[in-house]
C-alpha cells in the first residue's frame, strides 16, 4: 500500500509539472505572438494616388485604367512565369545547403531557416527590395519557404511570394536548373 | 553513498542538464543573450511542430512551441537540484515517450523533418531528419528518467532537505 501511494505521489507531481508547463506555455503563446505567414509580417504598401492635373490641363473624366492584380504571397507556375516576364525575379533556395549545392533555379541564393539563428545572413541583406523574391523549398508539403518568408518580412521585405511548387515542380516543368559539377543528383 | 544512489545523482545531473540546454535554445534564451552557436528561435520549434502534420490548430502549435520548452526546463531544473525529483523523472519519460511517438508517426508517414531538438548543435544525431537515431537517443533519456523515478533522487538533492509529504491511505 506504501509503494502504491509512492507512486501515486511520484504520478501525481509529474502531472502537475506537465500541468504547469502547459499553463506557462499558454501565457507565453498569449504573450508572444508568433507568426505563421508572411502575409503576417509583410505590410502591404498603400496604392500610389492619382496624379494630380497639371496647371492649365482641361481634367479628364476617363476612368482610370484597371490596375493589373498583384500576384499574392502564394504563386504556382503560370503565376511564376508571368512575374518574370515583367521584370528580374530574385529566387531564394531553402532547402537545405546540401541540396542547394546538388541543384538549383539558376541565379538563386541559398537562405535556409536555420542561416537566421544568429546575425542575420549577408545573403538577405543583400536582396534588391525594390524588385520581387521567390522563395522556393522542395515543394508539396516543404514549410521552410514559409518560415524563410517570415525572416525577410520581418527584415522588411514587402514583395515577397512563395513558390508553392517548389523545386520540383520547377524541374518536372522541365525548366533550366543550375548543377553544380561532380554532385550527383 | 550507494552505487544506486551515485547513478541516480548522474543520470539527474545529466539529464537535467540536457533539458535546460535543450529548453533554453527552443525558448530563444541563447538568443536574446546573442550566443550565436546556440542561437535558435521559437518560430524554428513552432514549425517544426507544423511538419509533423498532425492536423493541429494554429493556436495549440502556438502553445506547444512554448509549453514544451518551459516543460524541459522545469524538469531539467528540477531534476538538477534534486526537488520533486522522482516526479521530474517520470514527467521526463513522459516527455520523451511523446518525442519518439511523434518521430515514429514521422516515419511510418514517410516524412522528413530536421530535429529542432538542439539547434546548431545538432548533439547524437547529427543533421540528419528524424528517425531511428533520434528514436534510440529519446529512449535512452526516458530510461534515465524513468530510473530517477525508481531510485529515487539520490544525495545532494533538496528532497533530502524537505520532510516528506504524509500520505493517506
Amino acid at each position: 500500500m506504501a509503494a502504491n501511494n509512492h507512486f501515486l505521489l511520484t504520478l501525481n507531481r509529474a502531472c502537475a509539472i506537465g500541468v504547469l508547463a502547459l499553463a506557462l506555455g499558454a501565457i507565453h503563446a498569449a504573450v508572444v505572438p508568433l507568426p505563421f505567414s508572411a502575409a503576417e509580417v509583410v505590410k502591404p504598401q498603400p496604392p500610389a494616388p492619382p496624379a494630380p492635373p497639371l496647371q492649365g490641363q482641361t481634367p479628364t473624366f476617363n476612368p482610370p485604367p484597371p490596375a493589373p492584380s498583384a500576384p499574392g504571397l502564394l504563386i504556382n507556375l503560370p503565376q511564376l512565369q508571368q512575374l518574370m516576364a515583367q521584370e528580374p525575379v530574385q529566387f531564394v533556395d531553402a532547402r537545405s545547403a546540401a541540396d542547394f549545392a546538388t541543384s538549383s533555379i539558376p541565379g538563386a541564393v541559398h537562405l535556409s531557416p536555420d542561416m537566421f539563428a544568429g546575425n542575420l545572413p549577408p545573403a538577405a541583406l543583400a536582396l534588391d527590395r525594390s524588385l520581387p523574391v521567390v522563395i522556393y523549398c522542395s515543394g508539396g508539403t516543404c514549410e521552410s519557404s514559409h518560415l524563410v518568408a517570415i525572416r525577410l518580412g520581418q527584415l522588411g521585405l514587402t514583395r515577397l511570394h512563395v513558390y508553392e511548387d517548389g523545386f520540383d515542380g520547377w524541374r518536372n516543368a522541365g525548366l533550366p536548373i543550375q548543377s553544380t559539377p561532380g554532385v550527383p543528383q | 553513498m550507494t552505487p544506486a544512489g551515485t547513478l541516480s545523482f548522474l543520470l539527474r545531473l545529466s539529464l537535467g542538464g540536457l533539458l535546460i540546454l535543450s529548453g533554453s535554445m527552443k525558448l530563444g534564451l541563447f538568443k536574446a543573450l546573442g550566443i550565436n552557436a546556440l542561437a535558435m528561435d521559437p518560430l524554428d520549434f513552432a514549425f517544426s511542430i507544423r511538419a509533423f502534420q498532425l492536423g493541429l490548430p494554429d493556436t495549440l502549435i502556438r502553445v506547444l512551441t512554448f509549453a514544451v520548452p518551459w516543460g524541459e526546463l522545469l524538469v531539467g531544473l528540477l531534476l538538477v537540484v534534486g526537488f520533486w525529483a522522482r516526479g521530474a523523472g517520470l514527467a521526463a519519460a513522459g516527455l520523451m515517450l511523446i518525442f519518439i511517438v511523434g518521430i515514429a508517426s514521422l516515419m511510418l508517414r514517410d516524412l522528413d523533418v530536421n530535429c529542432p531538438c538542439f539547434g546548431k548543435l545538432k548533439l547524437f544525431c547529427g543533421d540528419a531528419p528524424m528517425g531511428t537515431c533520434h528514436i534510440i537517443r529519446n529512449s535512452a533519456f526516458a530510461i534515465a528518467g524513468l530510473l530517477i523515478a525508481i531510485l529515487g533522487p539520490g544525495p545532494a538533492a533538496l528532497d533530502r532537505r524537505v520532510r516528506p509529504v504524509p500520505t493517506r491511505l
